[in-house]
């Protein structure tokens, strides 16, 4: 063959020639010393550039190795108009959802603890929460607003990918009939009696995951938080957390408008400003019931989360002595604690057919009205309306 | 738990999200890019820009793009070719603005600096230096040459290369080898003969 072109000489020592070239390519430079020596020069300039680049090499990230948590916070933040979301979606928006997650879960997981039954049952792990009402709780999480500190983003980011394997993560299904939901859900499916047009059946798949503490780490995102006064206890370091949440079911009646439907993830006017809006026709006819069972939490028994309970409420603005209170106020092993943040016009407890719910009133006209939370039998229920809060009630006891 | 009863009343109503009707890609194949590109589009930018949490935010800006923009036809052929040249360009603009307000060395050095500890300090400051001045110089490159090296220090292939930069296959060894000739050249001209020894 003729004398290769420096082209052809750099994807030889790049190994990107066919075995045929390459060995056409290999066999004249060993007959060539022109070619040896245009080849050496290639690739000594092809050295100097690398051995630079080389220099930014830096070990895999948490978020280049663990992809599926990437995808998963990357979805939990695509409404880049959080702070003009309704007042409902605002404020489970996903700047809070660590906060829910830390505080509720360890609230949680420390009521099951605390319950001496539950103690002695779990040699090493504990059993499952059985939930069977609702506890209010008045919380502000102004303390934990990690919108505006990046490095506390970056460490809460950087924690989770870290320490959190996600087990089980499926999508969510249409269901075409009341018989197929409750198949696809795994548990009997109600409807609103009091309701007489046909409502869509919606599956939101199971979810799972299970992650060891960190505690040094959480410490320092409670520091970095500005709670320095937060001390987590020492045996948290290490613990095995596992939660599995399993489907739940959304059942939509009405002419839910395009508007309407998407109403959460569009950008809105702030509820102030758009509080004397006249809402969408349709929207009042829109009526929306969750259905889904209490999760399953596993710690390790030798925790004491009676402490992290109490942390977890001081970082949701407890006084020390209130938070020791609450923990003592309450039957935890039955309870579900609801957080309502600042900002809901006003919440009161509410009796469904003698069970107690808490009934949330929302301001302005353009986002649901109310969110009414309840739980039987271990199914936790939400019902979420445009119209009058004080049908509220009412529709919910119609259930069956 | 309640979180999930919650996130499920506030997704009870959307069943469009934002950019569905513009968007240029299934649900189940952005999902899919996104798990097999990501780890590859965030090592790039952190080796372009040394900053972890920047690195991801500009990836995540670029599956932003992806999920709520309509790609041109011609992009809709090779959507990850789309998306490595959207991420790397919002790369380059990052490292350019850094550059030209001088920020680099400034946190290389405090990097090194908070970083080190007893004999490692002297290390990590040089290798900083050395950092800082190679970033440099891809700021000041044609972005093309900057992201076909960086691609390529990456371990991409040249079909991988042709395929993400829109390349012709049979161009690529010798857009490398401009790219690199680039580099040097400028590399020379900014930080002169004594570094060319070192190279």
């Amino acid at each position: 063959m003729n004398c290769p072109t420096d082209e052809l000489l750099r994807a030889r020592m790049d190994d990107e020639l066919a075995p045929a070239e390459k060995a056409a390519v290999d066999q004249h430079i060993t007959e060539c010393p022109a070619c040896q020596s245009r080849s050496k020069a290639v690739s000594a300039a092809a050295a100097r550039v690398g051995t630079l680049l080389g220099t930014l090499d830096v070990p895999a990230s948490a978020a280049e190795s663990n992809p599926q948590m990437a995808l998963a916070r990357f979805k939990a933040r695509l409404n880049p108009q959080e702070e003009r979301m309704p007042l409902l979606a605002r404020f489970f928006a996903p700047r809070w959802r660590f906060a829910w997650a830390a505080s509720l879960a360890a609230v949680i997981v420390a009521g099951s603890l605390a319950f001496p039954p539950a103690r002695s049952f779990a040699q090493r792990l504990l059993a499952t929460l059985r939930i069977e009402k609702v506890q209010p709780l008045s919380l502000d999480f102004a303390s934990m607003d990690t919108s505006s500190n990046r490095k506390l983003q970056q460490g809460l980011g950087q924690m989770i990918s870290d320490n959190v394997v996600v087990t089980t993560d499926e999508k969510e299904m249409d269901a075409s009939s009341l018989d197929a939901a409750s198949k696809l859900a795994g548990f009997p499916v109600k409807l609103i009696s009091s309701r007489q047009d046909s409502p869509s059946f919606h599956v939101s798949g199971a979810h799972a995951f299970h992650m060891n503490v960190d505690r040094p780490r959480l410490q320092e995102v409670l520091d970095e938080a500005g709670r320095t006064d937060l001390i987590l206890p020492a045996n948290l370091d290490g613990a095995q957390v596992s939660v599995q949440v399993p489907r739940s079911v959304e059942v939509s009646y009405g002419s839910c408008s395009t508007n309407q439907k998407s109403h959460h993830h569009q950008p809105q006017p702030d509820p102030a400003d758009s509080a004397d809006a006249n809402p969408p026709a349709e929207s009042v006819d829109c009526l929306t019931l969750i259905q889904a069972p209490g999760p399953t939490i596993n710690v390790p028994s030798e925790l004491n989360l009676q402490q992290l309970a109490e942390t977890a409420l001081q970082l949701a603005g407890m006084s020390p002595v209130q938070a020791r209170k609450f923990c003592q106020s309450i039957d935890w092993k039955s309870t579900l604690v609801l957080p309502i943040p600042k900002g809901v016009t006003s919440y009161e407890p509410v009796s469904i057919n003698g069970i107690q719910g808490t009934l949330m009133r929302l301001p302005g006209k353009s986002h649901p009205s109310y969110a009414l939370v309840w739980v039987d039998d271990g199914i936790i229920y939400g019902l979420v309306g445009w119209d009058d809060p004080n049908l509220a009630v009412q529709l919910a006891s119609s259930l069956q | 738990m309640l979180e999930g009863v919650i996130q499920s009343i506030q997704a009870s109503k959307p069943t469009q999200e934002p950019g569905a009707a513009s968007r240029s890609i299934s649900p189940q194949a952005f999902d899919d890019l996104f798990l097999s590109t990501y780890p590859s589009i965030v090592g790039i930018l952190r080796r372009m820009l040394g900053d972890c949490g920047r690195a991801e935010e500009l990836a995540n800006e670029a599956f932003l793009r992806l999920y709520s923009t309509a790609l041109p036809p011609s992009a809709k052929q090779n959507v990850a070719g789309w998306l490595y040249r959207t991420a790397m360009n919002l790369g380059i603009d990052d490292l350019r603005a850094r550059t030209r307000h001088d920020r680099l060395q400034r946190e290389a050095g405090v990097a090194a600096a908070s970083n080190s500890r007893s004999d490692d300090g002297l290390q990590l400051l040089l290798r900083a230096e050395k950092q800082q001045r190679v970033r440099t110089v891809l700021a000041k490159l044609k972005p093309q040459w900057a992201q076909l090296l960086l691609l390529r220090a990456a371990g991409h292939s040249y079909r991988e290369l042709a395929a993400e930069l829109d390349l012709s296959p049979a161009s690529v060894g010798t857009m490398l080898m401009r790219a690199e000739a680039s580099f040097e050249k400028c590399y020379l001209e900014l930080f002169g003969e004594k570094e060319s020894e070192a190279l």
